[in-house]
Order: structure tokens, then sequence, then C-alpha cells
């Protein structure tokens, strides 16, 4: 299976969710500000990336996680992308797309467009880091949900 | 397949009906408007099938929400990572990047201006009336490399 995080930008929530999926931050405890900074590919994704799916890894089960920036189209998008992968013939048990943008609250959302699009990567950063390390527990959560959504469907 | 996406769904529902045929170059924008189901058009709805090419593709249309090039990485991306032959579809972008008479459309649906949205549609539709020809004609050439 892939499982398929996304979020506006590719840098911050869809990729704090896919470290969390992959172990690379911790699933039992808040991560420090310091490890959400120093985690793979965090605000990293420039403007040209977004909407490229990017292989994060793959987590101990063997499913490959991805994350992928849809910009605004979230809503619209992520639809269109299930139906024209079913009509194409894949077998809708073997994705997941998980929508990590939900749980960006207003520092994340302020970090990461001062950081990605303004390029004012000293205070973007820190801020979109702040950002995650605020909202921790959600992203955690919804790790959660999507690991026994896996499970469900793959026992 | 064959994808046309615009900013709203408005105009790639248009250019889906003329290439799927069901509409015909006179025909009366408000059986556009009827055909395009204007309603549903804003709702998040994935793909709208318009209908077949003469070859039984089918015709789709896609409001993105999001810039075109955004849209259109994310559609061939995937297809990419799920091995889907960049021969089976094509994606064409039809109607502004930005569309801000879609929005403006949109807000008044949403304060419940009906009407009055409904006659700035039949508007728009005119106005994109030749655009979305262009864009058929030129999908029309290009599906050609498509497999069926």
């Amino acid at each position: 299976m892939r499982i398929i995080y996304h979020c506006y930008g590719q840098a911050h929530s869809s990729v704090t969710a896919a470290n969390i999926h992959l172990g690379h931050l911790p699933r039992h405890r808040r991560a420090s500000i310091a490890e959400i900074r120093h985690q793979p590919c965090f605000d990293r994704t420039q403007p040209h990336e977004l909407g490229i799916p990017r292989l994060m890894g793959v987590d101990e089960a063997g499913h490959e996680v991805y994350v992928i920036g849809l910009a605004g189209g979230k809503r619209a998008l992520e639809p269109a992308l299930r139906e024209f992968l079913e009509r194409s013939g894949i077998d809708p048990a073997a994705f997941l797309f998980a929508n990590a943008l939900q749980h960006a609250g207003v520092p994340l959302r302020i970090g990461g467009y001062t950081s990605r699009r303004l390029g004012v990567v000293w205070l973007g950063r820190p801020l979109s880091a702040l950002g995650v390390y605020l909202k921790y527990p959600a992203f955690v959560d919804l790790v959660h949900r999507v690991r026994r959504e896996v499970q469900h469907r793959c026992p | 397949m064959i994808i046309y996406h615009s900013r709203e769904a408005l105009t790639a529902r248009l250019a889906a009906l003329i290439h799927a045929g069901r509409i015909s170059d006179r025909a009366e924008p408000n059986v556009v408007w009827k055909e395009a189901e204007v309603e549903d058009a804003y709702r998040t709805v994935g793909l709208w099938q318009a209908g077949l090419d003469l070859r039984g593709r089918p015709v789709c249309a896609v409001g993105r929400s999001s810039r075109p090039d955004v849209a259109e990485r994310a559609f061939c991306g995937l297809a990419r990572v799920f091995g889907i032959s960049p021969d089976r579809f094509l994606l064409v972008d039809v109607g502004p990047d930005e569309a801000w008479g879609d929005l403006l459309l949109l807000g008044l649906r949403q304060f419940g201006l009906i009407d009055l949205a409904h006659s700035l549609e039949i508007r728009l539709l005119r106005r994109r009336w030749r655009e979305c020809q262009a864009a058929v004609a030129f999908a029309q050439e290009k599906a050609e490399a498509l497999r069926p």
C-alpha cells in the first residue's frame, strides 16, 4: 500500500506526519523543537517541486509513505486524484490519502508562508517548527488513525 | 482518458461537453448551463465525466482550485508512482489560472444570489466559448496519440 500525506506546500505538515509515521520523530512523546527542525525534508520544498509526490520512506510493514503539496486545491484535487487512480485501474485498497493540513495552526501557516513563499527562512523556519511543536499531539493522532486504517485494510 | 482542468469546474465542464459532442457550437447558453450541471460544479465532486469521445475514451472535467502546474504535476507524479503510462491520459488546462470571475460567482451563490449568479454564469460561458473550442481542438489532436 502507498500512503500519501498531503498538505499545502509539501514542506511542514505532511513532512511531519510522514516522519512520525516512519519513526523519524517520536510517536509516544512530544518532539522537541530541535528534533522538529532537523527532521528529514522539513521546510525544504521549492516552489517548482509543489505537486510532485516525494517518497519519504518505507514503514516497517513495507508500505511506501509519500508527501505531496496540493497548494489550495486539497478539497478539489484529492477526490479527483483518487478517482483518477481508480479509473486508471488502481485498486482503491492500494492507496490512502491523508490530509495533514487540517492540523496546521496559525503559527505554522504564517511560518510556512514566510519561509517558503517570502523566502525569509531565518524567521519562517523557527516559526514553522514552533507551529508543529504546538500541534504535535494532533499530528501523532493523525498518524495513529492512518496506521489503524492501514492495519484494517491490510491485516 | 482526457481530463480538462480549470480553476473552478465550470470552464472545464464546458470544454469537456464540447469534446464529448454533447453540445453543439450553436447551443443556447441556457442548454449549456443545464448540461454542465452548474449547481453541482462548485462542489467537491472529483472527476466529472461529460461522456466519451469518438474513440470511446472518457472525457472528464475537474475544478482544481489550485495552480495549473501544481495540478498537472500531481496527476503526472501519481501516475508515475502507480505505473500508469503517460499515453493513457491527457491533461488539458483551460481558462485563466486565477479565475476571479468564477470566484465571484461562487461568492454570489454562497450568499444565495442564485439568479444573479445564473445570468453571470451564462455570460461567462459565452465569453469562454472560443477559448474552450481552441482547447478542444488542441486536445483532439493530442488525443490521437493516446491508447484507447
